[in-house]
């Protein structure tokens, strides 16, 4: 045993748990060395000072961290293609920026030919710019009917105004704002089909009925429930297909979906087109999400000095916030740079949602559903590939 | 406000009823309803967020930052309970994996200062978050909290910014964690003995770095994140 100490000696001495016989050997040293003495004695007051500062008191978590992780890992689960490899040879990387950006394009298109006053009642021309955009930006091979026909049939001029009959059931949950109506696979061990996401999609769309949402009860979380893109006659975009790659999936509508009663374009044929033809009836709710809490001020940027416009803050963070809810009128160069805005920096699984409020939704009682629902949603999310 | 004495130790190890909730947290994530299993995360998350975030925190020093890792943490944790296979405590993996993604991001950021020969940089807009800021901010004004020992607290939280990021994570799991020296090898996936090597260093590097700051008091708000 050596009579000089070693550094794990002084480490002990300082953390307070040296040997009794290390210890003399430790106090001779420092007895002979003043300095030494002095240097030890000021490390051991920094881990005092060190421990004095560990009260998680000081620091508490920022409110929604928890559901903001939760939220965010549903969505890796629901895009990663290793968590879901049923689809993942369907669906090509290449496949999937192609759809990224072929949606991006349509969504700039429709935003410019809405700049561009082409909006008002001529339906063929906007129509047919729309489908260019997209016939452009896709791959000739696909399975799924391309973005483009979707969109142009969305934008077809069949915007009559009727009233669906509401089925009787979309209300048994009355006072529900939302209702589950339909479990496409309630065996957990078989997996719903995109032919079957369809043809539910498609019934849907048939019954005038607007699908807001798909609940995905995919691995690890449990769950949740994320906006989706739907395309006229209930076709659905890639994600959803990852959607049909998790472990199961309920659909959902929401009855104020389905009160707004335009046959053509039904709530369920979404496009940045439609968000603004609809927002004639109403006020546009935007909400913006992304997990790059700058964007979302990035973002409201493009719109400040704007009048009327009052962001709502849904989750804060400590300085900033991360989800913000706007109110806007419907100006298309308001929604195209916030959609720009998003396509740039928002990051993988950045959306906005446009929700519409109408006036007159009525059950088929004669119930407003105002009071308690939000009238047609209108989904626009921004699918985008990470950088590199 | 200075905190009670009893509060001023570092929080204690995971007790044993601790253990045993997370335990029976990880049992209903595997393997109940996907409700329960909903409820079982928000469970578990919610008991280590305040923890992971602080560990972020004083790993890095800005809160926004220290927001967004310790969720992508969570997010890792989530996708990688599969691969837990029970043999380190649970708060113990889930503090490794918070580490991980916090010494990845300090590590990049050094990457990115050195390629763009900048001076440490501040990202637009954010604040740093010093210890002495967020204390005046959130107490009221307390009697038994001199200005003296505020501003050696300040002192110490910003000495521990100056350090290598190996040598902060090692005095933040031992100091602040209050982990022992076994759990901070798993954490940091080193041997029992250098942990113990790099705590003196860090402790000596520590020193140092507060006797250079005592010189110059200006220094001591300087931030190492952005």
């Amino acid at each position: 045993m050596t009579n000089h100490p070693n550094e794990l000696d002084l480490l002990a001495w300082i953390e307070g748990d040296l040997s009794a016989d290390r210890a003399e050997i430790v106090r001779r040293a420092l007895d002979a060395d003043p300095a030494l003495a002095s240097r030890l004695h000021a490390m051991r007051a920094d881990r005092a000072a060190l421990r004095a500062i560990a009260d998680p008191a000081l620091t508490p978590a920022p409110r929604g961290l928890v559901s903001a992780a939760i939220e965010s890992a549903e969505r890796s689960a629901v895009l990663d293609d290793d968590l879901a490899p049923a689809v993942a040879g369907r669906i090509s990387p290449v496949r999937r920026v192609a759809m990224a950006a072929g949606f991006f394009l349509v969504l700039t298109a429709g935003a410019a030919v809405l700049f561009s006053g082409a909006l008002s009642s001529q339906g063929d021309q906007p129509t047919r710019q729309l489908a260019d955009a997209g016939d452009a930006s896709l791959p000739a091979d696909q399975g799924e009917p391309a973005l483009a026909m979707a969109m142009a049939e969305s934008a077809a001029p069949s915007a009559t105004r009727e009233t669906v009959e509401v089925p009787e059931e979309f209300f048994q949950a009355s006072g529900e704002a939302r209702q589950s109506i339909a479990m496409l696979d309630d065996a957990s061990d078989t997996r719903p089909t995109l032919s079957d996401l369809t043809r539910s999609l498609r019934i849907s769309a048939d019954r005038g009925v607007g699908m807001s949402s798909l609940q995905s009860v995919s691995r690890p979380v449990g769950l949740t429930s994320l906006p989706l893109v739907m395309q006229p006659g209930g076709h659905a975009d890639g994600r959803a297909v990852r959607y049909a790659g998790s472990d199961r999936i309920i659909a959902s509508w929401d009855p104020p979906a389905i009160a707004e009663t335009t046959r053509a374009p039904s709530p369920a044929e979404v496009s940045l087109t439609d968000a603004i033809r609809l927002a004639e009836s109403g006020r546009l709710v935007i909400r913006v999400q992304t997990h790059r809490p700058a964007v979302v001020n990035a973002t409201l940027g493009a719109m400040v000095g704007l009048p009327g416009h009052n962001p709502i803050c849904l989750e804060e963070s400590a300085d900033t916030c991360r989800r913000t809810e706007v109110v806007v009128d419907a100006d298309p160069s308001c929604l195209q740079s916030l959609v720009f805005s998003l396509c740039r920096d928002g990051g993988p699984g950045a959306f906005a949602q446009f929700l519409v409020m109408p006036e007159d939704a009525r059950s088929p009682d004669g119930r407003s559903l105002a009071a308690r629902m939000r009238g047609s949603l209108v989904v626009v999310p921004v699918l985008i590939e990470p950088a590199g | 406000m200075s905190p009670p004495d009893a509060q001023r130790d570092p929080a204690p190890d995971p007790s044993r009823d601790t253990d045993q909730r997370d335990i029976e947290l990880v049992r209903a994530i595997r393997e109940a309803d996907p409700a329960a299993r909903a409820a079982a995360w928000t469970a578990l998350l919610k008991a280590y967020e305040d923890r992971l975030f602080g560990v972020c925190l004083r790993m890095v020093r800005n809160p926004d930052t220290a927001r967004d890792l310790t969720q992508d943490a969570f997010v890792k944790v989530i996708q990688g309970l599969d691969s837990y296979d029970g043999r380190a405590r649970l708060s113990t993996w889930m503090i490794r994996v918070t580490m991980n993604v916090c010494l990845s991001h300090l590590r990049k950021q050094k990457l990115r200062r050195h390629a763009s020969l900048d001076a440490p940089q501040r990202a637009g807009g954010d604040r740093p978050w010093t210890l002495a800021a967020s204390i005046e901010q959130s107490s009221e004004p307390d009697a038994s909290s001199p200005v003296e020992h505020s501003q050696t607290r300040r002192l110490i939280e910003a000495g521990l910014a100056q350090l290598e990021e190996d040598h902060r994570a090692v005095l933040v799991l031992r100091d602040i964690r209050g982990l022992d020296y076994r759990e901070i090898a798993e954490v940091l996936d080193v041997p029992i003995g250098t942990v113990k090597s790099r705590l003196f260093r860090a402790r000596a590097a520590l020193r140092e770095a507060l006797e250079q700051m005592e010189q110059r008091p200006d220094g001591a708000e300087e931030t190492d994140d952005g």
